[in-house]
């Protein structure tokens, strides 16, 4: 048995192994196992577990490299996946009692990518019940509990992705974002989340929330893993008419830290919503970007009431239009003894769907009415429209734009929140949702508890690449 | 926001929902429509201008070609009488 302490390696390291014979991918495959067979009792991040294909992908790996043939920089390398991506014969609930045993006819183009790839699927992750959520506590079918202390929430709603990947139970994962579902829980699971730009990943076969905003996102422990992921994944998809070619591929995050500009969101560094020691470390950020030669001012964007309220009212309305399909006809949570077909769809829906997902759905329906419509809707495409015409703008004069990731630190499992607090959760990142360009958490600085505090960086579509090299130099410099 | 709007909302979304619900999203639905009260701010001039200068769209709205009646024939797994056969949704019922 190996030891477990290779589960702590990064991918870069796990090649170098794999390729030097230190080990082979079903030892590899079997240590992280065994890390979720001893951690899971506690973490819970897993909602099905896919042990037996997992072995099976990795010993063809051991083949394939015992050939001397390489499908790619993630042969052989384990990974895990939240629970909305369709994955062909194993079972896709998006945390849900409605799609409690989905089993999709084929895979989502990210998951047939990374197993073109050679990358070998542990399991599905646990999520807020059709990424509706902010704490992973939105779930119908299990708890997940942050691996820094299991008294608190993950985060969400890919909380299962970043207590994954935090416990070490996956060396990466994938998971969703549309108003900073990857980069909240990266936070407060002390891991690097990635939202890349609007269309570079294929959403094909993710199930959606809200297709205007929704992006495939990566939790990895460091901006070089999240490269090498990213790499893997990108590439137009004739399967999803949002998709598009990334112009410049490549994610090199070694070498010294370019000259920068950068732009510090003052809305976001003030008001009682954000807490001192969240503000603290931002600064603190920003003096060791100032201190390397970076160029800092503050820069003001439209109010984040507006912000939040425009994803708000957005996100709820294109989530009541995909939450139709969830009929129980096809597929799905079925009730057979009912005659009437109003009835049938109403049962259906309100046996199979959560509380949160009605909650939504009853919003969106109500933003969409005609007496709404114009008051609120109208309202937030063009307030979505000023956000991104101002971070054009600034982001044509600054390289990036620093802030927080999320105004507080992690709340406690369980914690009374009012659905309009948790709303407040997702206040720094969904500018660059509703703007669409690529955003990145990295872990900096602790809350008054000692619980890890994210760094929230975006850039212009396209900059990944230098999102995480900024990323690499606060994991060099540390905290 | 009372009761009977929200009923009236969940019989639009295929819901169904207890008293107990309908207390419960009555009082959230409002305090979110609350929570978005800043957009009320905004005036229909700066929703009108956003709109005039192509702002809210992504990418080009392009014209292309529809299927063929002979290409949807092609994808279905039934073809009867012009129409495609699907399961009855609904066991039961009129024939």
């Amino acid at each position: 048995m190996m030891q477990n302490g290779i589960v702590k390696r990064t991918l870069a390291e796990h090649r170098r192994a794999l390729d030097g014979g230190e080990y082979t991918s079903r030892e590899l495959t079997r240590a992280y196992l065994d890390t979720i067979e001893q951690r899971e009792p506690s973490v819970g991040a897993y909602l099905t577990l896919d042990a037996e294909r997992a072995m099976q992908a990795a010993r063809e790996a051991d083949e394939r490299r015992a050939l001397g043939i390489q499908k790619g920089a993630l042969d052989g390398i384990p990974y895990a996946l939240k629970d909305n991506f369709c994955t062909a014969g194993l079972r896709t609930t998006s945390a849900s009692k409605m799609l409690e045993n989905f089993v999709p006819p084929y895979d989502a183009t990210v998951v047939a990518r990374l197993r073109e790839a050679g990358a070998v699927l542990l399991g599905k992750l646990n999520m807020d019940e059709f990424a509706m959520g902010s704490t992973n506590e939105n779930s119908a079918l299990g708890i997940t509990r942050n691996p820094l202390d299991p008294g608190c929430v993950t985060g969400g709603s890919s909380g299962g992705s970043a207590a994954a990947v935090a416990a070490y139970e996956a060396p990466f994962a994938l998971g969703s974002d549309t108003g900073g579902s990857i980069r909240q829980p990266a936070a407060f699971c002390g891991v690097l989340g990635l939202k890349p730009t609007y269309g570079v990943l294929s959403r094909y076969g993710m199930i959606a929330l809200a297709s205007s905003l929704d992006c495939v996102g990566i939790v990895t422990h460091t901006a070089s893993d999240c490269a090498a992921v990213l790499s893997a994944l990108i590439g137009k998809d004739r399967l999803d008419a949002t998709s598009r070619t990334h112009p410049d591929p490549s994610f090199e995050v070694s070498g010294e830290l370019p000259h920068l500009r950068v732009a510090v969101v003052r809305e976001l560094l003030e008001g009682d919503e954000v807490s001192p020691a969240v503000v603290r470390s931002c600064k603190t950020a920003v003096e060791l970007l100032r201190a390397h030669g970076a160029e800092i001012d503050e820069v003001s964007l439209p109010s984040p009431g507006s912000a939040l309220a425009s994803y708000c009212v957005l996100s709820a309305a294109e989530a009541a239009s995909n939450m139709a399909r969830f009929d129980g006809v096809r597929y799905g949570n079925r009730k057979a003894d009912v005659s009437d077909l109003s009835e049938f769809y109403a049962q259906n829906r309100s046996e199979g769907l959560g509380e949160e997902v009605k909650r939504r759905i009853l919003f969106g329906s109500y933003m969409l009415t005609r007496e709404k419509r114009a008051m609120y809707y109208d309202r937030a495409r063009a307030a979505r429209c000023e956000i991104r015409e101002r971070m054009t703008e600034i982001l044509n004069r600054y390289d990036l734009i620093i802030n927080p990731t999320t105004p507080t630190g992690v709340f406690k499992r369980g914690e009374k929140i009012t659905p309009e607090k948790r709303r407040r959760a997702d206040l720094c990142a969904v500018y660059a949702s509703l703007a669409g360009f690529p955003a990145v958490s990295v872990p900096f600085g602790r809350d008054e508890n000692g619980m890890p505090l994210g760094l929230h960086l975006t850039a212009a579509p396209f900059r990944e690449a230098l999102l995480l090299r900024v990323a690499s130099f606060f994991e060099e410099v540390g905290e | 926001m009372t009761p009977e709007k929200i009923k009236e909302l969940a019989k639009n979304a295929r819901l169904s929902l207890t008293d107990t619900e309908c207390e419960l999203f009555c009082r959230d639905i409002a305090a979110l429509e609350a929570m978005c009260a800043p957009l009320l701010t905004l005036s229909a001039d700066f929703t009108e201008h956003h709109r005039a200068r192509g702002m809210d769209a992504l990418r080009e709205d392009a014209v292309g070609e529809c299927l063929t009646t002979e290409a949807v024939r092609s994808m279905a797994p039934a073809w009867e009488e012009g129409y495609i056969p699907v399961p009855r949704a609904v066991e039961g019922g009129d024939e």
